[in-house]
């Protein structure tokens, strides 16, 4: 499993994080409503080694 | 006292007055209904309302399951299955579910629940098939108030075990629980039963789009998380400590359907939807469409340059919450000649509001001519995924 950051190029500014997980590929909103983003808060809190990286 | 009016089969029909202003519907002298200064009541004197919409739950009667299409899956620590629930273990494959179409008289499926081993359940082991019931769901049963309401818990249940089972009712900040039992008394046996479970008058309950109340059955419980039945408790408990643990059976199999959740102190007749409106309410929290065409158009969009593509899908009903989108499988964009191009990337905009009645989506492309209109649709892939949810 692997998560990385989107930059939303007309805003300039990340808005979602892609989750690479079993041959899927999920998008999820910054939204604090979003199950799969308060996963992926969690996953950032749970070790300073979880940092994304922008999608390129 | 009240004024009586009794049928039965030997005098047929008998009036007994009284001056109270009260009336008593009987059949052979058994009260059924009451009409008081209250209004109308059942014969235990609750108030008689309009069932529709009664049933907290959503996809009671395991009809929906738009994931798997009633292929077995191994769940892990969380994972939906049919429409609306989830299971989670969390050691690696003690069970497997399906959607099953073993069910008792008046339904067509149930879930089934089959445990792979015998297996030691250990303290801080967790095995359960659960829902999550939106506040707004619930926001009528008033919890965390002095005014919170009684509500009954009804079921199909069916297990080759028997013995005493275990379940509980947790808050959305799981530190509120009401563990509760259920008795199997014959093996392989279709039996109906109920609890009734008075409201919680403390803690936290979202009456919102929030995680309301959540509705566990226990397959297998550590001590660490069983509890206490037939109290409302602090704390994180999803079973009732001494309950039977369908894992620690190897082949054992434990089937439910006609779930329902009602306020009230008794369980009344399960509430049937039509299969549309079943599947409207689960598709507020989970949406897919089926890609069994090779090409199967999925919504309009245009070309806003050369590498990008905008479609606006709409949606069958609101969704709860801002979804997450997942897709797999090919996927291309078909335009006006020779504007058809691999999409790829996908995301989802117009996000972070509630009640969504549509959203925008976003494709990698990379095509000649910018500004024409252009479908998505698979790609000659009919096991190709594209699904949004705003599930718990």
């Amino acid at each position: 499993m692997e998560y990385k950051l989107y930059r939303d190029v007309e805003r300039d500014k990340i808005i979602g994080v892609f989750k690479y997980d079993d041959n899927k590929t999920s998008y999820i909103p910054m939204s604090l409503d979003n199950t799969d983003y308060k996963e992926y808060l969690e996953w950032t809190k749970a070790s300073p080694m979880n940092v994304a990286e922008e999608t390129e | 006292m009240a004024t009586i009016i009794n049928a039965d089969t030997s005098n047929g029909l008998k009036l007994t007055s009284d001056t109270s202003g009260d009336l008593e519907l009987q059949s052979g002298g058994t009260t059924k209904a009451k009409i008081t200064s209250s209004g109308l009541q059942n014969a235990s004197g609750s108030a008689i309302t309009s069932q529709a919409g009664k049933n907290k739950i959503i996809n009671g009667d395991m009809r929906i399951d738009q994931r798997n299409g009633g292929a077995s899956v191994t769940p892990t620590a969380g994972t939906y299955t049919l429409d609306r629930y989830r299971a989670y273990q969390n050691a690696a494959g003690k069970f497997t579910l399906q959607q099953s179409s073993t069910a008792p008289v008046g339904f067509s499926n149930s879930v089934a629940i089959t445990s792979t081993s015998a297996h030691t359940v250990a303290a801080g082991e967790l095995f359960l098939f659960m829902q999550y019931i939106e506040g707004y769901n619930v926001a009528d049963l008033e919890y965390g108030t002095s005014d919170a309401q009684t509500i009954t818990i009804s079921f199909w249940i069916r297990s080759s075990l028997t013995g005493t089972f275990g379940g509980a009712l947790l808050n959305g900040a799981e530190d509120r629980n009401y563990p509760f039992t259920y008795t199997i008394s014959s093996a392989d046996t279709w039996e109906k039963k109920s609890v009734t479970i008075a409201g919680d008058t403390t803690g936290t309950w979202l009456k919102t789009n929030g995680l309301g109340l959540q509705v566990n059955f226990s397959l297998g419980m550590g001590s660490t998380y069983s509890g206490t039945a037939g109290a409302w408790a602090s704390g994180a408990k999803f079973s009732a400590t001494g309950a039977t643990s369908v894992v620690s059976t190897s082949g054992a199999t434990w089937y439910m359907t006609g779930l329902q959740v009602e306020k009230g102190t008794t369980a009344t007749p399960f509430e049937n939807l039509q299969y549309g409106q079943q599947l409207a309410r689960c598709q507020r929290y989970f949406y897919t469409e089926s890609q069994a065409d090779a090409y199967h158009n999925l919504m309009n969009g245009f070309y806003a340059s050369t590498s990008l593509w905008i479609g606006v899908l709409h949606l069958p009903v609101p969704l709860r919450a801002s979804p997450t989108l997942t897709v797999s499988g090919s996927w291309q964009t078909s335009g006006a000649s020779p504007n058809t191009a691999t999409a790829s990337g996908f995301v989802s905009q117009d996000n972070a509001v509630a009640n969504l009645n549509c959203v925008q989506i976003r494709a990698n492309v990379s095509i000649t001519n910018a500004g024409q209109g252009a479908t998505l649709r698979n790609d000659n892939d009919t096991s190709a995924t594209f699904e949004l949810s705003s599930e718990f």
